[in-house]
């Protein structure tokens, strides 16, 4: 048995019931985190969140690192954490992804030390982080039942008050404060791209028609199409693989990838994800694809001039055909980073 | 219909033939009604794209007329999709028929007071 004095779980929240931990690959293990894999969780302004805690994890030193799945929370406990006791493991480091947050994981451990508490949680104003640090003796045997993969524990675990930066991602309404904080440097997050002009991102393959207005802070991810007359911004973020079709305006709002929206809309204070609008002061979800008036696109891998041509694909290919002609190639200007 | 407004129920049809029906009844109504006209959608869960075509019908029906063409949401859902498509921008929204009419009989004062010379807070 091999001795780690410190490992780290991320689990990540999923659908499906994927409940296996997956074990470190070698690329953890020892030269970095390569990009092992990527979590379910939609980009933000081309970020994934797993990413980023996977090399805050890596940045403090731990090598041990698994990901798992969790589909819902108060689950049976995974017979892979205790393997991964039975593997020697001191400590865990359990890093539910729901939130994102700029850590000092040196001092949580510390903290946790300190305290000589066998569990610590971590907690913000608004209560917990999903991060937690747990000794081996407070890890549930196999079939025991547990916490989304957390312990349930007869005993209070100490707090770790946590006062940086920190937005749970898997609330809309803070998951775009997230977006304009990044866009606008107010934490370390940045979008991925070039920044064109103050405040301004662009990806790789965008295509942004002549006549389209993109006003900063904003971000477009990598082979999204800005059509004719089109609005971006300010405090948009368009993620990858989108197309937003003429005269649409797009303000303080998020579109997730592969999502088309048609001609003229207004979508403002909103979260679109391919047929679904939640409008972010009332949390109210409404379905667009009925109206014809978005839909889920396949995801495009082609050049700026071949996403042109796979999004008119993709408009021929929408229930009713209710969407508008596609313009002409010609009237495109592409921004390569 | 009240005393000063008349009241349309947005059609909630289940089929096409059912809805062009009520399609007709709705048109009729927008062009001889002379009293303002509030569309209801409270019967409404969401709206396809016919419901839109058949909205964007109304407004045009109204339009260059000197009728007057209020909606009411019934819900946020609704009120949502209605400033998606912009046509609030066109046309008053208004959450509820009671939020309309409260917003007509207070316009009503304001004007008579106008014309009586009353100065208003």
């Amino acid at each position: 048995v091999k001795y780690v004095e410190l490992a780290a779980v991320v689990v990540v929240p999923d659908n499906k019931n994927l409940a296996a931990i997956y074990e470190p690959q070698p690329a953890l293990r020892s030269s970095g985190i390569s990009r092992p894999v990527s979590s379910s969780l939609p980009p933000i302004l081309g970020n994934d969140v797993l990413l980023t805690w996977t090399d805050r994890v890596h940045k403090f030193g731990i090598n041990s690192l698994w990901i798992t799945s969790s589909p819902t929370e108060g689950c049976e406990a995974d017979p892979g954490l205790g393997r991964l006791l039975r593997q020697g493991i001191e400590r865990l480091l359990m890093i539910k992804l729901k939130s994102y947050a700029e850590m000092d994981l040196a001092d949580l451990i510390r903290f946790h030390c300190q305290r000589q508490n066998s569990m610590t949680e971590v907690h913000d104003s608004r209560g917990q982080l999903g991060v937690s640090v747990l000794d081996r003796d407070r890890v549930p045997a196999d079939g025991q039942r547990c916490e989304s993969l957390g312990v349930r524990t007869n005993f209070e675990p100490a707090t770790y008050p946590f006062q940086g930066y920190a937005k749970r991602i898997l609330s809309s309404s803070e998951r775009q404060e997230l977006v304009g904080d990044a866009l606008t440097a107010a934490c370390a997050m940045r979008p991925r791209g070039t920044e064109i002009r103050d405040q301004m991102w662009i990806g790789e393959g965008v295509s942004l028609a002549s006549s389209a207005r993109v006003i900063g802070p904003t971000y477009i991810g990598d082979r999204s199409i800005v059509r004719a007359g089109a609005t971006i911004g300010p405090f948009a973020s368009v993620e990858c693989d989108c197309v937003v079709d003429c005269g649409t305006t797009l303000e303080r709002s998020t579109v997730l990838p592969c999502t088309y929206l048609a001609p003229g809309l207004l979508i403002r204070h909103a979260l679109v994800d391919g047929g679904h609008l939640e409008d972010l002061s009332s949390c109210t979800v409404v379905d667009l694809q009925l109206g014809g008036l978005a839909t889920r696109m396949p995801k495009r891998q082609a050049s700026a001039t071949g996403s042109v041509e796979a999004a008119t694909d993709a408009f021929s290919q929408t229930p009713n055909n209710r969407f508008r002609s596609v313009p002409s190639i010609a009237e495109w200007h592409t921004f390569e980073s | 219909m009240t005393r000063d407004s008349t009241i349309l129920t947005f059609p909630r049809a289940t089929n096409s033939a059912g809805r062009r029906a009520l399609r007709k009844r709705l048109r009729n109504a927008l062009r001889t009604s002379e009293l303002p006209i509030i569309v209801d959608f409270s019967g409404s869960q969401t709206l396809d794209h016919e419901d839109i075509d058949l909205l964007l019908d109304c407004v045009s029906q109204v339009a260059g007329r000197d009728t007057q063409l209020w909606l009411s949401a019934g819900s946020r859902a609704i009120e949502v999709l209605l400033d998606v498509i912009r046509i609030s921008r066109l046309v008053p929204v208004f959450s509820s028929v009671d939020e309309a009419l409260g917003f007509m009989s207070r316009r009503r004062t304001m004007s008579k007071a106008c014309e009586d010379g009353i100065p208003m807070a």
